[in-house]
């Protein structure tokens, strides 16, 4: 199976970025100046406690021997105990993993739906009003910080006119694509610039390809041409744009989670840095380390899949 | 009855620099099971004339004349109309094959979209079925496993036969083969085109080959049209023209021919000076810069395609010095001095 | 398309060179994008330094009595929970905010370049070295990484320094090693080393001139989104501790009156999305300058 050994080979190319994840997470806790477990703890902590919490992070032993039992320990899902929480890391995560990866999964779909027929529109009308319009406003779009905007859409559609909830993550499915709709609007509007740019040019470079003009003596009406022969191909630019940018996503969906009380992964890691709950940054920095390299190998896999030149060699 | 009929065919192409006369005053025709060959150099307009007639090109270009097929003016045709046409009745070749096809799709599928958009067949399966042995016609072995390869998989010459194959899969009564085999081997053009006369006199097709190579006209054409400038500059059998040249176009094209049987270092010779800006043509006859026969009148007065008998025409003024045998010579030595400047 | 399927194969922090083409300066011409986005930035500038100046009220001072007044023109942007004019706070921020986001390109700009230099000049060891970590850093989404660093240090604006820096150099490091593999096969280079110059002159006087400009044009499409991260960072509430304004922490006080101070949220963002916009130009003008004068 030719795709088996690509994925071997990508796995294992993959693994010194894993070590390099894993050893930066775990310099997290180390880095901190003067008494990690004083930081954590704080002035009015007894000296039991501190020595408790210091044996519990192994920060007695020699460097090395830390690395080597922090690393047995991720490999058996151990990613410690939140001080905040008084719960295993790994568990609270993975309570809080859902809303974010619906939200990142439901903008990705969200600015797809949007961004192409716009794209396609500015590429058919190249250089005229409409193009210009698409193209000044993805610019504008560009300059807005993602918080702002979200805060903005809250204003206009939850306060003035109370269409959609102003917080939360909802329960049933239908509920949760209603509370997670602007969330998500907001990440698309951000998305929108970069995906309109390079999907409008990669629509245009398409249009000319010699290919259509050959499609097009065989009789194929111009919406055709488009699906068959311009879309799909420029289809393949957009996989590899939101590859690319996955984890400006990730790190996007930190502060619109924020803005819209999502109770997820990103919220999470803000509320840890106040409360100064190290063992929980460490945990989702890791999951967010791995979610980018896991999704960075599922775009290949699937621009592999839908371009056939991708020889798996 | 010719089967298309151009007439008085010019288009303007708009630039930057101004607008560009690519075609201009194009005139020729084609009857079923005729092959007609366009040759030019490059920039002459040959392919233009091609694009023009199917409609392939933008809305900004500004076309005029008739191109009669089957009496209907294709000129006058709304885009979906032409749709109809492209395909079904006319159908083209392109030169560059491998880039002619989707990368991103398989090859059965492309040859057999055509047929299905066009409704010549009743089902999807029929039209692969039908695409199958299409590619068995023009030479593909094994053509049930190849119909499932992508593009990638193929030579240049197997994907001109691809190409060849999706042409022919609507039945058109006219192909439109512009330089099927430039980008190709030698070895390969030659069975391109020997497959491109088998399906001409197996199916009855009316083919228009353009090409630059004088040799593939001679192999392949009933009769030949020679383009420079945009304009048509002379029309004739491929015998008629190789051996007598009524214009000193044709005449300096065939020098420039390698021939195998002549002693090679005295015929070769190339044209001097280069063709004309399209943007900004010479007056008179546009081959004037480049003439060695150029007179006064040649300079200053535009030039009429001149029928001179026989289903032969010509758009030199002097053609009848042409007629007379002995060297060419020119009347006035600083006219291609002043073209290569 | 093949360099952005390289790029792809590496896990990835934001990418803003799919900026590079077809932007503002495309709409408007180069010229005009380059002295507007300037123009611009200058009066922004000009109007935060003169702010004690153009404005009666102090940034800071509250005047609870004047709490949460809608924009009127005794207080263009309205007043904040505390009765501050929002403002003069706006404007008063605006060197703060300008100067943070500058620093966070700069920085980032020299750590990278230094690195990305050493690891395509030096080779071996060294490039396996420092490109590995690069690809680590990248692992890490670029907010991501910023907060984590900050969580190690602890809010402020040293912190910020640090974690945009940490967050933003491995761009950098990448694209001058690739021009520095270029470089060093270049026929300049291979003469100054048959002469026999020293590494550090080879280095200095011949590669680095070569490699810089792209690295600037890359800055130039950066410091949009640095500027925005910056905000960002300071909406979360891990940057400058209040009282002293800035965007981002007007934006975050604003959020709890949503419902009845709009003002306190939309407005000041409008200076950010100016000087968003003022830069785009900007950048967008010096970039293409850059692109041609190659």
């Amino acid at each position: 199976m030719a795709l088996l050994a690509f994925l071997r080979r990508r796995l294992i190319q993959i693994l010194p970025v894993l070590f390099g994840i894993l050893l930066v997470v775990f310099m997290v806790v180390r880095l901190v100046p003067g008494d990690p477990a004083r930081m954590m703890l704080g002035v009015y902590a007894t000296d039991e406690s501190l020595a408790e919490l210091r044996d519990q992070l192994g920060l007695n032993d020699p460097i090395w021997m830390q690395f080597g039992s922090f690393l047995k320990d991720v490999a058996t899902g151990d990613l410690g105990i939140s001080l905040v929480y008084r719960r295993p890391v790994l568990e609270v995560v993975a309570e809080r993993l859902a809303p974010t990866i619906t939200l990142i999964a439901y903008a990705v779909i969200l600015s797809v739906l949007v961004c192409i027929p716009l794209a396609m529109l500015a590429a058919s009308r190249r250089g005229r009003r409409t193009d210009q319009v698409i193209r000044a406003g993805a610019t504008l779009t560009l300059a807005m910080p993602g918080f702002w905007l979200g805060l903005n859409l809250l204003i206009v559609f939850a306060v003035v006119w109370p269409i959609f909830p102003v917080a939360g993550f909802g329960d049933t499915l239908i509920d949760r694509l209603w509370h997670l709709f602007l969330p998500a609007l907001t990440i698309t509007l951000a998305l929108a610039p970069i995906l309109i740019r390079t999907l409008r040019a990669s629509i245009i470079e398409a249009m000319s390809a010699p290919h259509v003009e050959f499609a097009r003596t065989k009789g194929l009406p111009a919406g055709k041409l488009m699906r068959r022969h311009v879309l799909r191909n420029a289809l393949m630019a957009t996989v590899t744009i939101l590859g690319v940018n996955i984890g400006w996503l990730l790190g996007g969906s930190v502060v619109i989670e924020n803005v819209f009380s999502i109770p997820g992964i990103g919220n999470l890691i803000v509320s840890s840095v106040t409360a100064r709950d190290y063992p929980m940054i460490q945990g989702i920095a890791l999951i967010f380390g791995l979610l980018v390299i896991t999704i960075n190998l599922a775009t290949d896999i699937v621009y592999a899949l839908l371009d056939p030149r991708v020889s798996y060699d | 009855m010719a089967l298309l009929e151009v007439r008085n065919l010019s288009a303007d192409i708009p630039t930057r620099r101004g607008t560009l006369r690519a075609v201009e005053d194009v005139n020729f025709s084609i009857s079923s099971g005729e092959c007609l060959g366009i040759v030019g150099e490059s920039g002459s307009g040959k392919s233009v004339t091609c694009k023009t007639i199917l409609g392939l090109l933008g809305p900004s270009v500004e076309r005029d004349g008739e191109a009669v097929f089957d009496g209907t003016d294709l000129l006058s045709l709304t885009e979906a109309e032409l749709t109809r046409i492209r395909g079904r009745d006319i159908a083209m070749i392109v030169q560059d094959a491998v880039s002619a096809l989707n990368p991103v799709l398989r090859v059965g599928g492309q040859i057999a979209e055509g047929m299905i958009e066009q409704g010549v067949v009743g089902s999807r399966s029929a039209a692969m079925a039908r695409a199958v042995d299409l590619m068995r016609k023009v030479g593909i072995p094994s053509p049930e496993e190849r119909a499932r390869d992508y593009p990638h998989q193929f030579s240049g010459g197997m994907c001109q036969r691809v190409v060849i194959a999706t042409a022919l899969a609507c039945g058109p009564r006219l192909l439109i083969a512009d330089e099927p085999t430039t980008a190709l081997d030698v070895t390969v053009q030659d069975q391109i085109l020997a497959l491109l006369r088998q399906l001409q006199r197996d199916l009855d097709l009316a083919v228009i080959l353009v090409t630059h190579d004088m040799g593939v006209v001679a192999e392949t054409c009933q009769r030949v049209a020679v383009m420079y400038a945009g304009q048509v500059v002379e029309t004739a059998t491929p015998a008629e023209l190789f051996s007598a040249p009524r214009h000193p176009y044709s005449a300096a094209l065939l020098d420039c021919v390698p021939d195998l049987d002549a002693a090679q270092a005295e015929r070769l010779r190339p044209i001097e000076g280069l063709p004309p800006d399209l943007v900004d043509l010479p007056t008179g006859c546009r081959f004037h810069p480049r003439c060695p026969m150029a007179t006064a009148e040649c300079r200053s007065q535009k030039i009429p395609l001149i029928d001179i008998g026989g289903g032969r025409a010509t758009r030199c003024i002097r053609h009848e010095d042409m007629a007379q045998p002995g060297p060419v010579s020119g009347t006035d030595s600083t006219t291609a001095e002043v073209g290569t400047a | 398309m093949t360099e952005e399927h390289a790029a792809s194969t590496l896990p990835s922090r934001r990418l803003p060179s799919l900026m590079g083409r077809g932007r503002l300066s495309a709409l408007v011409g180069q010229r005009t994008a380059l002295v507007a986005g300037a123009v611009m930035i200058s009066a922004i500038v000009l109007v935060s330094v003169m702010a004690p100046v153009i404005s009666p009220y102090d940034p800071v001072d509250q005047d609870l009595r004047n709490a949460l007044q809608p924009p009127s023109w005794t207080h263009l942007f309205g007043t904040d929970n505390f009765g501050r004019d929002i403002f003069t706070r706006v404007i008063y921020a605006a060197q703060v905010d300008l100067r943070i986001g500058f620093l966070c390109v700069f920085f980032p700009w020299v750590l990278g370049t230094i690195l990305g230099g050493i690891a395509g000049y030096a080779g071996g060891v060294f490039d396996t070295l420092i490109m590995r970590t690069v690809d680590t850093f990248t692992a890490f989404p670029f907010l991501v990484m910023a907060i984590g660093v900050i969580a190690i240090l602890g809010p402020g604006v040293t912190s910020m320094y640090i974690a945009l820096t940490l967050a933003g150099w491995s761009m950098y490091a990448r694209i001058v090693r690739a021009e520095v593999l270029v470089a060093k096969r270049s026929e300049y280079v291979l003469a100054a080393r048959a002469l026999g110059f020293s590494h550090t002159r080879i280095m200095l006087r011949h590669v680095l001139p070569n490699v810089i400009t792209p690295t600037i044009i890359f800055a130039m499409t950066d410091i949009v989104l640095v500027i925005l991260s910056t905000t960002t960072l300071a909406f979360l509430g891990l940057g400058l501790p209040p009282p002293a304004p800035t965007w981002g922490t007007m934006i975050a006080e604003g959020k709890s009156f949503i419902f009845t101070a709009w003002w306190m949220v939309t407005l000041p963002g409008l200076a950010i999305v100016l000087v968003g916009i003022s830069l785009s130009l900007f950048g967008d003008g010096v970039a293409d300058w850059l692109r041609e004068r190659e």
